[in-house]
């Protein structure tokens, strides 16, 4: 059995912080924003209070006491034992976990900040789903830039501009996917009878204002129209359908489809001394956001018909036009795909570079990693469509249930499975299948996609898997960055000796070990011992998923923790099941849950686990997903907006 | 592959009335026919992780003078060439770069070497450093009356170029992946404030957005060229239109997508104007390849450690296949192009981050690393103690010389590349080649790995090994002595007519001492 503290005899569950584990003390970091203009982050909360700030609010669920961390009390939201440390700068209290308390505000809950009036780029996703479905493609285009943001970023960062070369790979997937797309429908894109230059021309601006709305997701203004009939001219000095083709091209490369504008009504003005009021989104924005939130895309017929007729302006509207949403095929494919990006999972398709010792058992045929990859990616939508629409569970039957989909090559990779019928007899047919109680799965972090991609080529790592859930899985608040790893100290102790260096803890010649090593020492322990144990009870899955009872230096492995840290301390949990049900039971999957999504919805990584507004959402959802994401569309944080100056 | 010599008539037909952007390269292309001086260009080359340590396979040996020195191991492939750019070389041993505690690394030391300037804090990744001021190159093109910035009266089409063969690093961070940054922004949070100018890594991209790409066959240029400036054209009015309704905040978002719709415009431009005439010291260069998977730098994964895809040396099964250096070459020799068509007079270009992450082959060159593997990222194994594991020194120091020596065929491409004076474009182009460490086992930033290369017109005294001291700094092998870095720029600035004080008196400038004698005439 490993656990951070008794067995060590080091720890007592309190973990002072003093200047951050860079072990500097640096000055008040600024409160954190969610994001970074071109950075394409995305992910990782940088919570309100700054990183290294030992002063008030620090990120380490402090509260106004500062930085000190809490005791092992519990978090906000891990029932009656929990409560952050307050003003008195943290203490080693015991209190309990409590059992699925789900969190209700708190005297210092902190505040989010008020959003501002903004323009919201799309991210590459949007822009190329917006496209298809604005012109009825049968594929989205994909510009080859992305603009700053990552690959999978679990949402659109906010922040994001358009860069000289995101602005031309935008134009040119539009001259080179787009135009040759459309070139053969144009007429039915298009329709025209006339056949004089006037006629097309009057046919052309219908399809411009027509066209123009739905891409740009309001009506447009006289002017508006004005210029795309100068578009259209220039055009049509070849032919109409050369002058229709430029007014599309105009439409999904202007500002105005890049950009969801969360501005409120057109008619906002400054006052005398140059600010705007606070207001709301108009509706057109509301029906835009919806769109985006639950469809990926541009919002359909029925948004736009709402927004115009006032009731999307209303929270009974909105409630309804939200309910008829979940009940649309599109918006559950796409809100499936949020919450497996919520475990980051598509990061597995760029490392489609596992060792190749750990595919033995495919044939040569099957060992195509990329095909195995997108198998897992597969499997994952299936499962979770399976959860949580197909028998309406929560996100707490996410991470304990024990069911899982397999084609005919993972049923290979990963034996063991029983099927409810025959077992898959292709790689094109996936099949219903429950994991035997012996390899300890027990929903999504224990699913290969998910160990795959937070693994290495040939070892697990503890330090990214364990990272990941601290950061994103149980939401905790961001850790300082780590020290200089090329200090003498530092180096002694991932080698496993003393910081000093004149003793050694170990072989060092695993993954285990070597965690033992920054969990016992300083000053790694500080931020390992929070962060290694939810990786040290998924030990029993190697680098690609594959369940195992020795690890690489073929050692039993014990993955049995006893959690020093919130938002599980001080509860143990023996092996990866008790695991997935402490995260149930405690709530905390739940009120992560939460925080994410609202996150994604506004575009901005929201990274203190006490939040105000996330807390009163969290009371008010069932963790059910068309409640998690209902609630959080029907908040006020989703609409409010802070005016700005002029 | 066409040469081309723009034709008045046809210039100012194809762009109509908007001709802002062409005028000055017109009037600039006219005067330079009529044999006027050519501009001058600066181009900055990156290496990572520095050079080998204890400095003897970089630096010429003690016994070494002024003007009579042999180029070592890892600078020697600079002389190696066909055309021998030792002539051209002016090789600066003695300056270190002073940071705060903790920015002496690969992330913080790019960020540092780069702008001169304390950085204003890092994120909460290891070692994302933000820039807290325009990097050299920015601070040049902005200030300089001839490099062609856009706020200066003649300014190039595309202002600079920012190019690179990769960009995986450690982290999902910017400071590892970025040398170019303009002038942060005002604000509180340092990561929002700073305004990276990110390298692209696709060769094709670049080839197409700054020579225009192809000219689909049959097409009538100027009409087409109309209908595509209507199309920019609605662009700028509908960013006139929603500049109306927003906050102040948003002013700098819509004001830099202005920016890339004016670079757009200047693309377009380029396609449909490369039809007519020949000759000249101007040649639109061959399409380049497409490579899968560059990495762009912004492509990485959000949450944790990973180092995404891209372009390596080593390719599995294909031992003579390596699109690294295929890559490098070509970005390069585009770097090369622009500058002979007076696109552009400054550019960056960047080997990889300053964590590299591309793979070479476990052997390479000769040197095998420990372990013998199959291959290796570049910057893990770096870490190794070089007095312990010297096969794996053997194989850094062999990288090492693979850049310099890559980087040396197209610096000896400048240097028989015409130039409009009828000079070669060497004569008329300072390149800096710098790292971010000197020594990348322990990011020691003592004695930093710098060459200086120039041709005629530039002043850099050539063949020339100079030995920096008088100042107080330590030695990487002992002893003081050493300058700071930024004194290497207050060197640089005045050749492209910029004052020094525009760095030296900047909020929170790094130690610098003066000028440096000795490198430029």
């Amino acid at each position: 059995m490993v656990i951070n503290s008794r067995s060590l005899g080091l720890l007592t569950g309190a973990v002072l912080l003093v200047g951050g584990c860079t072990g500097s003390i640096s000055s008040a970091g600024a409160p954190g924003s969610g994001g970074q203009r071109a950075s394409g982050s995305g992910g990782s909360p940088s919570g309100s209070g700054g990183t290294n700030a030992p002063g008030t609010g620090g990120g380490h669920q402090s509260g106004s006491g500062g930085g000190a961390m809490p005791g092992s009390g519990g978090a906000v939201g891990s029932g009656s034992g929990g409560s952050t440390s307050g003003s008195s700068g943290g203490s080693s209290g015991s209190g309990s976990s409590g059992s699925g308390g789900s969190g209700t505000s708190t005297a210092d809950c902190t505040a989010l900040d008020p959003i501002p009036r903004r323009l919201w780029r799309l991210s590459v996703e949007q822009w190329g789903a917006a496209v298809r479905d604005l012109l009825g493609l049968k594929t989205a285009p994909i510009p080859q830039n992305r603009g700053g943001e990552a690959a999978y970023a679990f949402f659109s960062d906010s922040t994001l501009g358009v860069d000289p070369d995101f602005q031309y790979a935008l134009y040119e997937s539009s001259q080179n996917d787009v135009l040759p797309a459309i070139a053969s429908t144009i007429t039915t894109l298009a329709p025209c009878t006339g056949t004089t230059a006037s006629a097309q021309r009057t046919c052309a601006m219908t399809f411009a204002q027509t066209l123009g709305a739905k891409g740009f997701r309001r009506p447009l203004d006289s002017s508006e129209v004005t210029n795309l009939m100068t578009v259209y001219d220039a055009g049509a000095t070849a032919d109409y359908a050369t002058g229709i083709g430029l007014v599309v091209q105009t439409i999904i490369t202007a500002p105005s489809f890049i950009y969801r504008t969360e501005l409120g009504p057109t008619t906002l003005a400054a006052d005398s001394s140059g600010n705007y009021p606070d207001t709301t989104l108009n509706p057109y924005e509301i029906a835009s956001q919806l769109g985006f939130l639950f469809l990926g895309t541009l919002p359909d017929a029925a948004l736009t018909a709402a927004a115009a007729d006032g009731t999307l302006s209303t929270s009974s509207g909105l409630s309804a036009q939200i309910d008829r949403l979940l009940a649309l095929p599109a918006t559950k494919a796409n809100l499936t795909g949020i919450i497996i990006d919520w475990f980051n999972v598509r990061q597995m398709f760029d490392k489609a570079n596992k060792d190749t010792s750990l595919l033995t058992g495919l044939s040569s045929a099957d060992s195509d990693q990329t095909a195995i990859v997108n198998d897992l990616y597969q499997a994952t939508q299936q499962f979770v469509t399976d959860v949580l629409w197909t028998n309406k569970g929560t996100v707490s039957d996410l991470v304990t249930s024990q069911k899982t989909y397999l084609n005919k090559r993972l049923a290979t990779l990963y034996p063991g499975a029983t099927f409810s019928g025959s077992s898959p007899s292709s790689n094109t047919t996936f099949v219903a299948a429950t994991w035997p109680s012996s390899q300890m799965r027990s929903g999504m972090l224990t699913m290969p996609s998910f160990l795959w991609s937070a693994s290495d080529p040939a070892k697990t790592s503890i330090v990214k898997r364990g990272k990941l859930i601290h950061d994103d899985v149980v939401c905790q608040d961001a850790l300082p960055p780590p020290v200089d790893l090329s200090t003498p100290s530092a180096m002694n102790v991932i080698a496993c000796k003393s910081p000093d260096g004149t003793m050694s803890l170990s072989t060092c010649d695993s993954e285990i070990l070597q965690s033992d090593a920054r969990m016992m020492y300083s000053p790694c322990k500080a931020c390992h011992t929070q962060m290694d144990p939810f990786a040290r009870v998924l030990q029993n899955f190697g680098p690609i998923g594959n369940f195992r009872t020795a690890d690489e230096a073929n050692r039993p492995i014990d993955s049995s923790v006893t959690f020093s840290s919130p938002p599980l301390a001080p509860q143990m949990a023996s092996g990866s099941v008790a695991f997935g049900q402490l995260l149930a039971s405690s709530g905390v999957i739940k009120d992560c849950a939460v925080q994410k999504i609202t996150s994604y919805a506004l575009g901005t990584a929201i990274g203190t686990y006490n939040t105000c507004e996330v807390n009163d959402l969290r009371g008010q959802t069932d963790g059910t997903i068309g409640s998690l994401f209902k609630q959080v569309a029907m908040a006020n944080i989703l609409r409010k907006r802070a005016g700005g100056a002029k | 592959m066409s040469s081309y010599k723009f034709a008045r008539r046809s210039f100012l037909q194809a762009a109509g009335g908007a001709a802002t952007l062409l005028s000055p390269m017109l009037r600039s292309i006219e005067a330079r026919a009529q044999g006027a001086k050519a501009p001058l260009r600066l181009l900055i080359v990156h290496h990572p992780l520095g050079c080998g340590p204890g400095l003897t396979t970089w630096r010429p040996n003690a016994s070494a003078t002024t003007t009579n020195f042999t180029l070592p191991m890892e600078s020697a492939p600079f002389n190696a060439t066909a055309t021998p750019l030792q002539k051209y070389m002016c090789m600066i041993d003695g300056l270190n770069v002073v940071t705060p505690s903790g920015q002496n690394t690969h992330e913080g030391g790019l960020v540092a070497v780069m702008t001169g300037v304390n950085a204003l804090g890092k994120g909460t990744t290891q070692q994302d450093w933000a820039a807290g001021a325009p990097s050299i190159d920015q601070l040049l093109l902005d200030n300089s009356p001839s490099l062609g910035g856009p706020t200066q009266p003649n300014p190039t089409m595309f202002g600079s170029l920012q190019l690179g063969a990769d960009a995986r690093s450690d982290r999902n961070e910017v400071a590892p992946r970025v040398l170019s940054y303009k002038a942060p922004i005002a604000g509180s949070d340092p990561l929002s404030r700073r305004q990276p100018l990110y390298p692209d890594t696709s060769p094709y991209n670049v080839f197409g957005r700054i020579f225009g790409g192809a000219l689909p066959t049959g097409a009538d240029p100027a009409k087409i060229l109309a209908q595509k400036l209507s199309v920019i054209d609605f662009m700028k009015k509908d960013i006139a239109r929603l500049q109306t309704l927003i906050p102040a905040s948003e002013k700098d978002r819509l004001s830099s997508q202005l920016t890339s719709i004016t670079q757009l415009e200047a693309s377009l431009r380029q396609t449909y104007m490369s039809t007519t005439g020949s000759g000249g010291v101007c040649t639109k260069p061959a399409t380049p390849p497409m490579y899968a998977n560059t990495s762009t730098g912004k492509q990485m994964d959000s949450v944790t450690y990973t180092t995404g895809s891209g372009v390596d040396y080593y390719v599995s099964g294909s031992p003579n296949s390596h699109p690294h250096l295929d890559l490098g070459l070509n970005q390069l020799r585009l770097i090369k192009a622009a500058f002979a068509c007076d696109l552009v007079r400054v550019a960056t270009f960047m080997w990889s981050a300053g964590t590299n992450w591309v793979v070479f082959p476990g052997t390479f060159q000769g040197a095998t690393i420990k372990g013998s593997p199959q291959s290796s990222p570049h910057h893990p194994p770096s870490h190794s103690d070089p007095s312990g594991d010297t096969m794996t020194r053997d194989w850094l120091n062999q990288i090492n010389t693979f850049y310099s020596a890559t980087t040396a065929t197209v610096l000896q491409e400048f240097a028989t590349t015409p130039d409009i004076d009828g000079n070669m474009l060497l004569d008329n182009t300072v390149v800096v080649y710098l790292s971010e460490v000197a020594r990348a086992w322990d990011h020691n930033q003592q004695n930093m790995p710098l060459i200086v290369f120039g041709g005629k017109n530039t002043g850099v005294k050539g063949g020339t090994f100079l030995k920096v001291s008088g100042g107080s700094l330590p030695q990487q092998t002992g002893g003081s002595g050493n300058r700071p870095f930024n004194d290497f720029w207050l060197s640089l600035l005045p050749v492209f007519g910029v004052d020094g004080s525009v760095l030296s008196k900047t909020s929170g400038a790094l130690q610098s001492t003066g000028p440096i004698s000795g490198i430029f005439s």
